[in-house]
């Protein structure tokens, strides 16, 4: 069965400024690549899809699980790969790994591991996370997301920071993964991610009020 | 025109010390009102220390002079990761600042943390020079009380130097010398609930900048010397101030740590809200481990004052009831008010006094 994302009527603001107001969007399998200025709210509509962020008005379903009411299951099956500073500056990489792994119990390490190799960073995991640069920031954030059985993977500037050699990497990884139907893949890049994209979603046109995107 | 640099610098450590005053203001206004008599004699002694040293001949003066101005250094000391915060300190090291413009910066802010400290000196000299014991001697006395600040100072400055030139890594607490593993292999353990308590309540104390950890053990080691000797009553010690200490640091290690605890909550918040975790499913546990410490101070008091029948009468269980009641009170309270919360501190610590003092009447 190919995975559904519904976003209904979202409605999301700030202390000082309104983002979303009556959005709604409608997302299947495959890449969606999520574009717009800067402020537009990308990284906000992708907190929110992850369920790190409480609507204000309106839902957001992924296979009819409901990101407020039924969270735990929805964040089992989520997993949102963003921010360039650690949020958790006390753990060495190692136990940062460790965390997740006993966060999400069906993520297997050999995985992990493989994804830990392929990325180059198997020697950082004696260090604290604090004390890696932005790239190795970045691949072990994004080595631990390719490892994560998740169907909705949520990725905010998947190619900030990284070589080369990661990012040919890192395509072939979305690539592959896309293709199953049941995974979906949403991502933030101000430049083509040179990926096969099933669908854009403009922000830059999309939150006006009350408006509606079918893709 | 000041550097922009040191204008920089003033207005971060204004801004800290406004912060720092917001948070006190409260819990100022309770611990005034029980303290106030304490802390203005306090006040007045503080000269005392530096004026004494200088009528003292040389060798016997240094040292003295030398330890009470690094005494006052301590609350720089403990001021100085909000007069400059890591973040700023790691900003800091990328700007082109010349040596000499830093440590006028430095300087300057040591001198405005302890400008209240001259005003002190100044007032509690004032009395002692009005007092004119048969040990003063003025001059040298002011000289003393003078140089002792001016210690202070440059004591202050060098902390503000030290740390602002501290190197950019804050990860030294992380195993330098370990080699990585030629693979990676996770390292749980069951039950789950506790490894993560463990990554999330418990690591953090101990490293970086978090220094919670070793300040618990400071006080529990306080806590349970304190209440041994209590119930033990050596000799040349007041019973009373023993039974002071015991209370106030047995509700203080509770105080200290469950506060810890609810701000690693707060601090977590964010980033857990997209995890697959229940959003209260650990806290009361690190709440309830908060607890662990008093408790244990509790049941060594209770071990040490057995023999000597110090629970067999109603002040005794009332003492014990009444400490269990406080620790409680200060882990279940649900998020109250810095007032309220000292309210609450200081209540206990005297009820806990008073009823202790009837132990052994």
């Amino acid at each position: 069965m190919d995975m559904n994302l519904q976003v209904e009527g979202l409605a999301f603001h700030f202390d000082t400024r309104s983002v979303f107001a009556g959005f709604s969007a409608t997302l299947g399998p495959g890449i969606t690549w999520l574009r717009g200025a800067n402020g537009r709210g990308k990284t906000t509509l992708l907190k929110l899809m992850a369920g790190a962020l409480a609507p204000h008005a309106g839902a957001i379903r992924m296979d009819g699980v409901d990101s407020e009411r039924d969270a735990l299951a929805y964040r089992s099956a989520s997993f949102y790969c963003g921010g360039e500073t650690p949020d958790l500056p006390w753990l060495t990489a190692q136990e940062f790994l460790d965390l997740h792994l006993a966060l999400y119990p069906a993520a297997e390490a050999q995985a992990l591991d493989a994804q830990l190799a392929a990325f180059g960073i198997r020697d950082v995991l004696p260090q604290a996370v604090s004390t890696l640069s932005l790239g190795q920031h970045k691949k072990l954030q994004l080595a631990l997301a390719l490892a994560l059985p998740v169907k909705l993977l949520l990725i905010d500037e998947p190619f900030n920071g990284l070589d080369a050699a990661a990012m040919a990497y890192l395509r072939a990884q979305l690539a592959q993964r896309a293709a199953a139907p049941s995974s979906c893949i949403v991502l933030t890049s101000h430049l083509d991610p040179q990926l096969p994209v099933a669908r854009t979603l403009d922000l830059d046109v999309a939150t006006l009020p009350a408006q509606t995107v079918f893709f | 025109m000041a550097h922009p640099y040191i204008r920089f610098r003033i207005r971060l450590a204004q801004h800290a010390l406004k912060q720092f005053a917001a948070s006190l203001k409260s819990s100022a206004q309770i611990l005034l009102l029980v303290f106030a008599q304490v802390l203005v004699g306090l006040f007045a002694l503080i000269a005392l220390p530096p004026m004494y040293a200088a009528s003292l001949a040389l060798p016997f003066a240094l040292p003295l002079l030398a330890a009470h101005a690094l005494l006052m250094t301590v609350p720089m000391l403990l001021l100085r990761k909000r007069v400059l915060p890591q973040d700023v300190v790691r900003w800091l090291h990328a700007l082109p600042v010349p040596p000499r413009v830093q440590l006028r910066a430095d300087a300057l802010v040591a001198a405005m943390l302890a400008g209240p400290l001259a005003l002190a000196y100044a007032a509690s000299g004032a009395i002692w020079l009005a007092q004119r014991p048969d040990w003063l001697l003025p001059a040298r006395g002011v000289l003393g009380a003078l140089l002792s600040f001016l210690l202070t100072w440059a004591c202050s400055t060098a902390v503000l130097t030290l740390r602002a030139r501290r190197p950019p890594a804050s990860g030294r607490w992380q195993h330098r010398l370990r080699a990585a593993p030629p693979r990676y292999a996770p390292r749980t353990w069951r039950p789950r609930t506790l490894f993560l308590w463990h990554r999330l309540y418990w690591l953090p104390f101990w490293r970086a900048e978090n220094v919670v950890g070793w300040q618990q053990c400071v006080l529990l080691l306080g806590a349970l010397a304190c209440a041994v000797a209590w119930m033990m009553a050596p000799p040349g010690v007041p019973r009373g101030a023993l039974d002071l200490c015991a209370s106030a640091l047995l509700v203080l290690l509770t105080d200290r740590g469950d506060k810890a605890v609810r701000e690693q909550a707060d601090l977590l918040r964010p980033a857990s809200a997209g995890w697959p975790l229940a959003p209260r499913a650990l806290e009361p546990y690190a709440r309830a481990f908060a607890l662990a410490p008093a408790l244990l101070v509790l049941l060594v008091l209770f071990c040490a004052g057995a023999p000597h029948g110090a629970w067999d009468r109603s002040a005794g269980k009332l003492y014990l009831a009444l400490a269990c009641g406080a620790q409680l009170a200060l882990v279940a309270l649900p998020a109250a008010g810095a007032r309220t919360r000292v309210g609450l501190v200081v209540a206990a610590i005297v009820l806990l006094t008073a009823v202790g003092s009837e132990l052994w009447i």
